[in-house]
């Protein structure tokens, strides 16, 4: 039997890529929460200090705990234990039910929808959807640290939705655009760094967009802002009666 | 003293400040590796902590470069870096860094090692 060598060494090396990249991802977090514990136990410091390393070794927590929960549905989807749940979705009241924590804390921001009198049923799993929609509509408010407008529209095309999540932010440029998608890539900008992502959403919300069937694609303006759309398949099902 | 942190990651600077927070040292930021031979060249400050993996030009090219001109040539440089593997130490050393901290590290022992520099005026020992 002839066995396919190269093959093997190319999976190790991705693999070797992938665990120095982790590890890379985990030590800065890590960093931050040693380094402000230590200096809170063996330092006096004023109150407000005290208070301020707090807030950085919690920061740095869930910045841990999100890169690993990425970092495990990276590992079911790559594995084809991420299976979808589908069915008739109301993707408008998904959409309302997403921006409503998002409107509750955005101080700075407007979020608007513009949907459609009638929509046709989607079909796609709920959670995901809206996982998708969550990932998108956190990114427009991430990257436009000035505020303005983040506008959800959702029209129909043929036999499929799409959904355009735009916002005013800082744009990328055709460089960056061209890696958006890949593992751990992110914006190499001080915006970016500043917000603390794990460079694992996007490629996450594109891999679920392709389970439903859709495409993920994006536009996007230096100084300007970003459109990130997607398409998700319609379906003739009835809505269930519960659930709108 | 004038000491210089880059590092792209704003909460690592920040601990940094925490660590050498008093009237010993002025303490001066860069949040990529350009910027970082920027202030290093104008402000000329002792000591230079400088995280590898940076925006626009990484660690090892900016001590490099720190090392190489006669202006800048005396500034101690010590590597503040996520890269944990010997290689990278060794590339990091290969490059002229005087020291070398991995990520995570103690800020106290980052405080002593700065207390050295600041008590010996000749570098890193």
């Amino acid at each position: 039997m002839i066995r396919d060598v190269s093959r093997e060494r190319e999976i190790d090396e991705v693999k070797s890529a992938l665990i120095s990249t982790v590890s890379h991802e985990l030590r800065t977090p890590l960093t931050l929460i040693h380094g402000f514990a230590e200096l809170l136990v063996l330092r006096d410091m004023p109150v407000e200090r005290q208070r301020s390393s707090a807030v950085e070794i919690l920061d740095a927590s869930r910045r841990l705990a999100r890169l690993i929960d990425d970092l495990l549905s990276v590992s079911r989807m790559e594995s084809g234990r991420l299976v979808l749940d589908p069915r008739p979705l109301d993707l408008a009241s998904v959409v309302e039910r997403i921006l409503s924590p998002f409107r509750a804390m955005a101080a700075k921001h407007t979020l608007r929808t513009k949907l459609p009198g009638s929509l046709p049923v989607v079909w796609g799993d709920p959670d995901k959807v809206e996982q998708i929609l969550t990932n998108l509509v956190g990114n427009a408010i991430k990257y436009s640290p000035g505020g303005g407008e983040v506008l959800v529209t959702v029209d129909q095309d043929g036999d499929t939705v799409q959904v355009s999540v735009r916002d005013q932010g800082i744009g990328m440029s055709p460089r960056d655009m061209g890696q958006l998608f890949e593992k751990f890539y992110r914006v190499d900008r001080e915006e970016v760094r500043r917000t603390g992502g794990t460079g694992l959403g996007l490629y996450i919300t594109k891999r679920l967009v392709e389970m439903h069937g859709g495409r993920l694609w994006a536009e996007s303006w230096p100084g300007v802002g970003s459109v990130f759309r997607f398409t998700l398949p319609t379906t003739s099902d009835e809505l269930a009666g519960s659930g709108r | 003293m004038k000491l210089l942190i880059a590092d792209d990651e704003p909460a690592v600077r920040a601990l940094v400040h925490v660590t050498l927070e008093g009237d010993d040292y002025e303490i001066l930021e860069a949040a990529d590796g350009v910027e970082a031979l920027e202030v290093a060249r104008g402000e000329a400050p002792r000591l230079v902590l400088l995280d590898i993996m940076m925006p626009r030009l990484d660690g090892l090219e900016v001590c490099r470069q720190l090392k190489a001109d006669p202006d800048t040539s005396d500034i101690v440089v010590v590597m503040l870096t996520a890269q944990a593997q010997e290689r990278d130490r060794d590339q990091g050393l290969a490059a002229g860094a005087d020291d070398y901290f991995t990520k995570p590290f103690s800020p106290l022992a980052l405080l002593n090692m700065v207390e050295r520099v600041r008590h010996n005026q000749s570098g890193a020992d």
